[in-house]
């Protein structure tokens, strides 16, 4: 295929998850997708094989492939027009449930040639705890509803019973609703222009442009790994805890550069924990393949060819590959940012004027419920922190560092949906590391509560290990939890899931990035 | 047309010399005629409506490509008005007078006639004493619409206010979105007038076509050469030609395609009949 149509095509076909982005986020009802878009979008070929993906959360890279591919392990009857399936078992091509993935088949003349599928972080998935990712669960039973791939659409019509257990096992209904219909909205936007490209360039040009792109975005990886000098790196990192026990959770890496290609080895990690810090499979790659699709060519388009080069190894029953019914809430946010330290920590040596000084390594995770009106309430939000200097300009201060991308919840929004006021919103002076180059400053948000009674819970590392400095510069600040009551500062563990009162206020501190390279 | 020169060497660095061909090198990139007004917006934009459109009036330097486009969009006839490279500037000038006011009121539609009645008249009493000092006619049109979402939405389509208004709300979500949700609440979230002072538009004088030289010239179409007559200037109404036809104007360049014919009609605008 000449260079010109291919890049023509690969725009047309890349703007297909990008207007399905769009849809997703104007129809939405939750602040989750409409404001912080904490969502993504792709589309597949009739392999299963993603073609293009719209680039909105790191850390849903890895799993969206799997979702086709948990389709076709475990559903069980054939797909049909119109048909839309809906999962979100981390087990079967999920990550942690509260990221509910809805996957359209696209028919053109009575024969499967794609999919178009997003996934979207719904606020609450029921469980014991409003925002779904409870401090203590131990199983996924207690995290909410479990949906392995199922039929949620059959030829267009909405399934009743699966409509039913969304309505019953999820807190605040009409909001799951209001979001899933804007899920597959976003997914019949993408089938209808997909079908329309296949049209204008039709089916044979396609799927000769799918493993062009393929290959294509392949070699680029490929050229950008020969430039790295051939060896085995090792290095190793831990979260802070696991929610159950006061213990450090060690991760491990052996990264070995070979040609064009490399292995990433996770023997050594900690096993699966009792708690939900456990990072399923999905998890684990897509954090791999964020790493390295960074420090290789962060410009090759997204699709599956940037990942053949890489080779990953993970232990059964590890921390980073556990097996059902393991919790794992905690997981995709948290272990997630930690495997991509790890990572990066290994590649230090094999890409010195690239890899940058550990950023927060924790996404802030907060959640609150409570009541509001006639129904339940759940909000879930990210914090940003600093970023880890680079080894050419101080990290930046207040952002959403590797595995998360989303934006913030403006405080009028926020405030406008929810019982909660917003107090404090600032940077942490000298939170960030001394350095040549200096570490991101940290955040302050302090929340307070204005219903009755509610329950919040903290999900957050690198309040007891900071984040590093690297090259001679200085660690960052680590993170600190608060709950201010009745005048009283009451300091919270870095995970909890606790009862609120009214006027109660959630202070949370994010860590500060480490500086690179010797202040002096 | 890119220096050959130059364009061999940096081709050559990126393998890309075995795809031009020295004698049609712009071929590959005329299989995809790239309308700038088809470019995607960027992410932030709404998702486009394509526009219904039987005609298409391009102006600026779209006359050059106006065929190609028309044909790949289906559309039949192409309209080149007079001026058409300075056409936007000559219409602002000739158009209404328009005032747009607004109000938010965030509240559920169901129960909120009195206040949005409320935000109109005040928005119109503010529009008639605008009108009034700027010294325009107090007779204005005045054009009272709401911005409606389904309750829990973050983003709003505009409905013109009157009867039928959640019906017209919903064909608008399921036209733009694919899907409409007829049992959901609806909120209006801001109340919006604009105030329209219609302008006499009597018949512009427009530079009229006399025509001028013809030339000629070998045109690459679809990578075949084939002799073109150049026109110097815009032909008279009544004229019909076919194509193939370049028509050199100041504001712009008028490319007619061969297969194609066109004829000048009694405003000056040049039609081209595509298909």
């Amino acid at each position: 295929m000449d260079p010109v149509s291919l890049e023509v095509m690969k725009n047309a076909f890349t703007f297909v998850p990008e207007e399905m982005g769009q849809v997703l986020r104007r129809t939405s009802y939750s602040p989750n997708i409409k404001e912080r878009m904490d969502a993504s979008c792709a589309i597949f070929d009739a392999r299963g094989r993603m073609v293009a993906q719209a680039e909105h959360i790191p850390v849903h890279l890895g799993s969206m492939p799997l979702a086709i591919r948990a389709i076709r392990d475990f559903l069980r009857e054939p797909l049909e027009e119109e048909d839309q399936v809906i999962l979100n078992d981390p087990y079967r091509g999920g990550s942690h449930l509260n990221d509910i993935t809805l996957i359209r088949p696209v028919f053109w003349e009575d024969d499967l040639v794609g999919y178009t599928a997003n996934k979207a972080h719904h606020a609450d998935v029921g469980g014991i705890a409003p925002g779904s990712m409870p401090t203590g669960s131990r199983t996924l039973f207690e995290e909410g509803v479990v949906l392995s791939p199922q039929k949620f659409l059959l030829r267009g019509r909405m399934d009743p019973l699966v409509q039913e257990r969304v309505r019953k096992g999820m807190r605040d209904p009409r909001e799951r609703m209001g979001d899933l219909r804007a899920q597959v909205a976003a997914n019949n936007t993408g089938d209808r222009r997909f079908r329309a490209y296949l049209t204008k360039y039709g089916r044979p040009a396609f799927e000769e442009f799918a493993d062009e792109i393929m290959a294509y975005s392949e070699r680029r990886v490929r050229r950008a790994l020969r430039t790295a000098p051939d060896g085995t790196y090792e290095a190793e990192d831990q979260l802070d805890d696991d929610g159950v026990m006061e213990e450090p959770l060690p991760l491990r890496v052996r990264v070995k550069l070979e040609g064009d290609a490399v292995t990433v080895d996770f023997s050594g990690t900690a096993e699966m924990s009792p708690g939900n810090v456990n990072a399923p499979y999905a998890v684990t790659l897509s954090s791999v393949y964020y790493v390295l699709r960074t420090l290789t060519d962060p410009t090759a388009p997204p699709n599956q060819g940037c990942y053949r080069p890489i080779r990953i190894v993970v232990p059964e029953d590890s921390l980073l590959n556990p097996r059902k019914p393991a919790a794992v809430a905690a997981g995709n946010v948290e272990t997630s940012q930690r495997i991509v330290d790890v990572l990066l920590k290994a590649f230090a040596e094999a890409f010195p004027d690239v890899v940058p000084a550990q950023s927060q390594g924790t996404m802030n995770n907060l959640l609150l419920g409570g009541r509001r009106g006639d129904g339940e309430f759940a909000y879930y939000e990210t914090i940003g922190g600093g970023e880890g200097a680079l080894p050419f300009r101080d990290g930046m201060s207040g952002v959403q560092t590797h595995m998360t991308n989303t934006l913030n919840t403006p405080v009028e929004a926020l405030e406008t949906s929810y019982p909660l006021r917003v107090e404090a919103y600032r940077l942490r002076p000298g939170s960030g590391g001394d350095g040549r180059f200096r570490g991101g400053l940290g955040i302050v948000r302090s929340v307070r509560f204005l219903g009755e009674r509610g329950t919040v819970s903290l999900i957050s590392e690198r309040r007891r290990f900071p984040p590093r400095g690297i090259r001679g510069g200085s660690d960052g600040a680590p993170g600190r939890n608060s709950l201010l009551r009745d005048g009283t500062r009451l300091p919270l563990p870095s995970k909890t899931t606790m009862g609120i009162r009214k006027d109660d206020v959630i202070v949370v501190e994010t860590p500060g990035g480490g500086g690179w390279g010797s202040p002096d | 047309m890119p220096d050959h020169t130059k364009s061999a060497q940096s081709n050559a660095d990126r393998g890309l010399e075995r795809h031009v061909d020295p004698d049609n090198p712009a071929g590959p990139m005329l299989k995809h005629p790239v309308d700038p007004s088809k470019r995607q917006k960027p992410s932030n934009s709404e998702p486009k409506r394509k526009p219904p459109a039987s005609r298409r009036f391009p102006k600026g330097q779209k006359p050059m490509h106006a065929v190609e486009v028309a044909r790949e969009m289906e559309i039949p006839e192409v309209v080149v008005p007079p001026l058409p490279g300075v056409f936007s500037a000559y219409g602002i000038l000739l158009s209404d007078f328009r005032l747009d006011y607004g109000r938010s009121v965030l509240r559920p539609l169901e129960g909120s006639e009195e206040t949005v009645e409320a935000a109109f008249a005040e928005l119109e009493r503010k529009a008639e004493e605008e009108l009034s000092t700027s010294g325009m006619p107090e007779t204005a049109l005045m054009l009272r619409s709401l911005d409606l979402r389904y309750a829990g939405q973050s983003y709003e389509i505009n409905v013109p206010y009157g009867e039928n208004l959640r019906a017209r709300f919903h064909r608008s979500h399921e036209a733009r979105f694919g899907y409409a949700s007829g049992d959901e609440s609806l909120e209006v979230v801001n109340v919006r007038l604009a105030a329209v002072v219609r302008r006499d538009r009597p018949g512009p004088k427009l530079p009229e076509g006399k025509g001028g030289s013809e030339g000629s010239r070998e045109v690459l179409f679809a990578g075949s050469r084939t002799p073109t007559p150049v026109l110097n200037g815009r032909p008279p109404p009544g004229t019909k030609r076919d194509g193939p036809l370049i028509v050199e104007e100041e504001t712009a360049t008028i490319v007619v395609d061969p297969g194609t014919s066109v004829s000048v009609d009694e405003q000056g605008c040049l039609r081209i009949r595509v298909s």
